[in-house]
């Protein structure tokens, strides 16, 4: 659970979101919508503590978020780039598994080649994109797969910066199938999307939307 | 024949020729450089006559403690070019650079004149100046060139740096290959120098023990020494001051500065 205190946030002389008071929970999915600009981004970075508040206290668990370290934080809460990233010279493969050289996931088991092999087809990408180079693919296929990087870590939330934004129908058909079946799992999502995101699962999804710098929550 | 020629203040003047000669083909090509030339002129002049009275005093000091300052001062000027010439400004970079010129060329000079040449006294300015200062000087590039090397490849890198945070790096792991890079551009230079040293040139040093009357033998085992002291020095320094200004690029809750 991730509770956002009485949080402002912006820049130094401008202010993006004044006096949020939220609460996210696992097994819901949150979507954030509102203008370009209007601090969307910022707001997801905040939750993963790559941007500061300049007010307010963000807790994990009821444990403020300055007390974790950061290593730990951000595997449990993880942020995915709009565009996402990947180490563009070495095989798809290796790049989900490279979370896993990193101490903090060190004493967890690697994921088997058929696991990797079943979330591609969950995604509708072949086998055999494992082996390719990361820079050979498009960012449809990029972004399914820092989907899929961030999942092996299972983390308690996963925070998705306009995921359906710039994709061929492909891609954003398999991201939409994704998302609408983690209502069912033990997984919180936060999207930031300024489209909308489909008729995914009806009634499971907060809309949440900021303008006028403050955030104000729909039901609709 | 024992001991230098020396070179008469006539001839001495004689050498003004070569700058009269640049001075001529700046004017003819309109480089514009004819100030330049002579104020460097005069200034090499100036400093080298100002150098020679300084050290002819600082020779003959027989106490340890000034022999040391003077190499800080020396060390001070060397961080201080070194701080002008990496151009960051979100990182604070002037006490990391000093710390691990200060540590690491202090260290190799003094094991250098204590242990291998073995001056008695350990501080005798007649050795431990120069050779000090030629550590400086060659290794001062060195960790200017890792400095920049780190800030420019964690810009240039920033996106997957943080990428590498979202999953849970460490702000050092998510910079180990930047880390790497940094250190070896700054080593490289000199493992490099002992691959050509000798083939394309007489090194300066050597060439002066030779003028100065020394053994060949003593001018080869004392260049040698000089070789290896710069890739030490280098290292060293290198591996210092990477690691104390990477600390810097990243906050205390793992978020990049720059």
């Amino acid at each position: 659970m991730i509770e956002l205190r009485d949080v402002s946030f912006g820049y130094t002389d401008t202010p993006l979101c004044v006096a949020i008071d939220l609460t996210l929970r696992r097994r819901e999915i949150a979507l954030i919508r509102g203008r370009s600009g209007c601090g969307k981004t910022s707001l997801l970075r905040l939750l993963s503590r790559f941007h500061l508040p300049s007010r307010g206290d963000l807790l994990l668990d009821g444990r403020p978020y300055s007390e974790l370290r950061y290593e730990e934080l951000r595997t449990r809460v993880i942020y995915i780039h709009q565009t996402p990233v990947m180490e563009d010279r070495i095989p798809v493969l290796e790049n989900l598994l490279l979370p896993f050289t990193f101490g903090i996931h060190k004493i967890r088991e690697k994921p088997k080649k058929d696991e990797l092999e079943g979330l591609c087809a969950t995604f509708h990408l072949p086998p055999e994109v494992l082996h390719r180079e990361a820079v050979t693919l498009s960012v449809g296929e990029k972004q399914r797969v820092a989907i899929i990087r961030a999942h092996l870590l299972q983390p308690e939330f996963m925070l998705l910066d306009e995921p359906l934004a710039n994709l061929d129908d492909e891609s954003a058909g398999a991201i939409r199938e994704w998302i609408a079946h983690q209502s069912h799992a033990n997984l919180g999502l936060v999207m930031a999307s300024h489209q909308s995101v489909g008729d995914l699962a009806r009634g499971s999804v907060r809309f949440l939307e900021i303008t006028g710098g403050r955030l104000y929550e729909r039901r609709d | 024949m024992n001991g230098v020629i020396e070179i008469g203040w006539l001839q001495l003047g004689l050498c003004l020729l070569f700058i009269l000669a640049a001075g001529m083909a700046s004017i003819a090509l309109r480089l514009g450089l004819q100030r330049d030339l002579l104020w460097g002129t005069v200034r090499t002049f100036a400093q080298l006559f100002m150098l020679g009275l300084v050290l002819k005093y600082v020779f003959n000091i027989r106490i340890w403690w000034p022999v040391l300052l003077i190499f800080w001062c020396m060390l001070a000027f060397a961080v201080q070019i070194i701080h002008g010439r990496v151009k960051e400004k979100s990182v604070r970079h002037l006490d990391t650079t000093f710390f691990a010129m200060f540590l690491s060329f202090t260290l190799i000079t003094m094991i250098i004149n204590g242990m291998i040449v073995q001056v008695r006294p350990w501080y005798e300015p007649r050795y431990f100046l120069p050779l000090g200062g030629m550590v400086i000087g060659n290794s001062m590039n060195a960790i200017a060139i890792a400095l920049e090397r780190l800030f420019g490849e964690l810009r240039k890198s920033k996106d997957l740096v943080e990428m590498r945070l979202t999953l849970g790096a460490t702000y050092r792991e998510a910079s180990a290959d930047i880390t790497r890079a940094a250190v070896r551009a700054g080593m490289i230079p000199s493992i490099n120098a002992m691959m050509g040293v000798g083939m394309v040139f007489i090194p300066g040093m050597m060439t002066g023990q030779i003028l100065a009357g020394a053994d060949v033998i003593t001018a080869v085992k004392y260049q040698i020494m000089v070789m290896l002291m710069l890739v030490g020095s280098t290292s060293v320094g290198s591996v210092l001051v990477v690691l104390l200004s990477l600390r810097r690029c990243f906050t205390r809750d793992g978020r990049l500065r720059l």
